[in-house]
């Protein structure tokens, strides 16, 4: 599981996609990535390109990633931008 | 029977010092003490050397009887060479037998032939402050009583000197506090002025201090600052930074913001280990307006016919902490009759209590008066009879009661926009975030909905700015009775893609989302700026305006 916190921009983006590949480096075809999303205070759409390059990687390991607790300022986005369809909360 | 008349004779050269001490020529006395400590010890030298404190401590000669070259050369000695450096590391007396280069680190010992040497080390409290020593041509040796008797000698000696020390301390501090505290504020048409010193309840010098000058501009700029500690360094170092500030602010002009920047840069190299809140307000004739720079130091006061408020200004670090921070800058309307005051925080600052109280305790004590009577006021109901634990300092700066303008118009309550504060930031990734705090506070009081849709839609335009332009940018914000526009100007003129990103499209949301949450937006090329302004505008809900407008909420939904 990869625990996120604070606020998730251009300056977290990078280091969130990098924290996320070294758990995919351990991780099995057909396992799940959870990114527990309840610390998160803000995000905007550099915050949530990374969550979806995140997924690709994981797409190319066959790992399925779902969010959980996800705070109401980001379900608000991921609903608006359709990437609660892709990036589905547990 | 030696050593009681010996005794006797030393206890009347000490009554001598006691007389002598309340004059300040202490070098004099040094010299007539070292001379009669000769005669009655019997010795043919006495020398004093204080310690100097630099990147490396030394002696330095200050004093001699019979060795006078001793000071006119200006000898120094390391701590732990020689003679009077092994007293001065080993905090005790030392008897020297054989006097040659092997046991003397000074010369001018052996060339004048001395050949039997005491010295005693002067403490201030447990530190050594320096050594006094004593020699003899003749080969005749020291023994224990020469020792204590010195030491008598060396306590009278280093009293003398920290006496002396404290008065000029305490002299140079009052002419410095003249100094620093003009008692003459600029004559500027259209405005007063009014200024109060309180120092802290134990009568040391501070480090508050305010400044107000006129450059051949015509701008103003009022000042006031908190150097860290107290004491004739700080006084010292307060002396350095007004001087500093007033260099920069002739020559750069009108920009407080990178006046604050260029005076932390040269606190930063210059003045290791200092540490300054300041705060400049500027302003042009008919100073109707005044942009405001902080660097770590509280809000001024706004007294208008509308009540009191404190200026929201986003403070940026304090001078000296940080390597190249950013300062925003904040613009306040002062109306005629209105007054702004300045202030340090031993006016606010209670043990135990959090600052906003101290805030709303100083706001609540401002009212809509002259300038002169505000600092009264504000003097009597805060500082009142209480011991201050700090030093306070207060500028007032008030216009003029213009009596064919009936009442003041406040920056929110006209319908025309205005902008209130702008910050220019690097292109850094970090930027983002520090113009999405900048924007949060200069908005001030808004709804939950509006403040999400301005924090993301300015860490968009930031983030445009940062990743596309790469040059430094200015974020801007402006209010009007309705609503808040935010303006990012880069120098990239670059056009600006707004796509349709799919569910899984890893790029191209951040203006889809300007798009979706802003009222309304749009890009500007203007020959005076060289790259574009990409500016988006949020309408206010009827609860977040002075005059409770009814247009209907616009805008996506934030919240799930």
């Amino acid at each position: 599981m990869l625990s996120l916190a604070g606020e998730i921009d251009l300056a977290q983006a990078d280091r969130t996609v990098e924290r996320g590949n070294e758990l995919l480096r351990t991780a099995k075809a057909g396992e799940r990535l959870v990114i527990d999303m309840r610390r998160v205070r803000f995000i905007d759409s550099s915050g949530l390109s990374g969550l979806l390059r995140l997924r690709r990687l994981a797409e190319q390991q066959s790992v399925s990633v779902y969010l959980r607790d996800v705070p109401d300022q980001v379900a608000g986005l991921l609903r608006l931008s359709g990437i609660d369809q892709v990036l589905p909360t547990e | 029977m030696r050593e009681q008349s010996v005794r006797e004779r030393l206890t009347n050269l000490l009554a001598v010092t006691d007389v002598r001490l309340t004059r300040l020529d202490v070098d004099d006395l040094l010299v007539e003490v070292l001379e009669r400590l000769r005669a009655i010890l019997d010795v043919d030298t006495a020398a004093v050397l204080l310690l100097e404190r630099g990147t490396d401590d030394y002696l330095v000669a200050r004093a001699a009887s019979g060795l006078e070259e001793e000071v006119r050369q200006g000898v120094r000695v390391p701590i732990g060479a020689g003679f009077a450096g092994t007293i001065a590391a080993r905090k005790e007396p030392v008897i020297l037998d054989r006097v040659d280069s092997t046991t003397v680190a000074n010369p001018i010992l052996s060339e004048k032939g001395i050949r039997r040497m005491v010295g005693v080390p002067l403490f201030s409290g447990t530190d050594v402050m320096g050594v006094l020593h004593v020699g003899r041509l003749q080969d005749q040796s020291f023994n224990s009583d020469d020792v204590e008797l010195l030491q008598i000698a060396g306590e009278r000696v280093s009293a003398a000197i920290q006496t002396r020390q404290i008065a000029v301390e305490s002299a140079a501090g009052a002419m410095l506090e003249r100094e620093l505290l003009p008692t003459h504020l600029p004559a500027v048409a259209g405005l007063e002025f009014a200024a109060r010193y309180a120092p802290a309840e134990d009568r040391s010098i501070g480090g508050d201090w305010y400044d107000a000058f006129v450059l051949p501009s015509g701008e103003l700029w009022v000042l006031i600052g908190d150097v860290a500690g107290h004491g004739l360094a700080s006084a010292v170092m307060v002396s350095r930074v007004k001087s500093a500030v007033r260099s920069y602010a002739l020559l750069g002009g009108d920009d407080a913001a990178h006046v604050l920047t260029m005076t932390n840069r040269k606190l930063l190299h210059f003045e290791i280990d200092t540490m300054v809140t300041l705060l400049c307000a500027v302003a042009k004739p008919p100073f109707e307006r005044f942009a405001i720079a902080s660097a770590g130091h509280p809000p001024p006061v706004v007294a208008s016919g509308h009540g009191a408020e404190l200026a929201r200004v986003l403070p940026g670090p304090p001078l000296g902490a940080v390597d190249e921070p950013h300062y925003s800058t904040t613009y306040v309307t002062l109306d005629p009759g209105s007054t702004m005051l300045l202030y340090t925080d031993g006016l606010v600052e209670r043990r135990g209590e959090a600052i906003d109280s101290g805030l709303a305790r100083l706001r609540d004590a401002v009212a809509n008066v002259s300038p002169e009577q505000m600092c009264r006021d504000v003097m009597r109901r805060l500082v009142g009879s209480n011991p201050t634990l700090d030093d306070v300092a207060l500028l007032a700066v008030g216009r003029t009661p213009d009596p064919s303008v009936s009442a003041g118009r406040s920056a929110a309550t006209g319908n025309e926009i205005e902008l209130i504060a702008e910050m220019n930031l690097p292109p850094q990734s970090r930027s983002v975030a520090e113009a999405r705090r900048f924007a949060l506070r200069a908005a001030g009081d808004v709804s939950k909905r509006t403040g999400d849709a301005l924090k993301l839609l300015v860490s968009e335009l930031a983030t445009n700015c940062v990743v596309h332009a790469r040059s430094d940018f200015t974020v801007r914000i402006l209010r009007s009775a309705n609503q808040i526009r935010v303006e990012c100007s880069d120098a990239d003129k670059g056009a600006v893609l707004v796509q349709h990103p799919g569910p899984s499209d890893t790029s191209g949301r951040g203006m889809y989302f300007v798009l979706r949450f802003a009222h309304n937006w749009g890009v500007e090329q203007s020959d005076r700026r060289p790259g574009k302004t990409v500016w988006f505008s949020l309408r206010l809900e009827s609860t977040e305006r002075p005059d409770g407008g009814r247009d209907s909420p616009h805008g996506g939904e934030l919240s799930a």
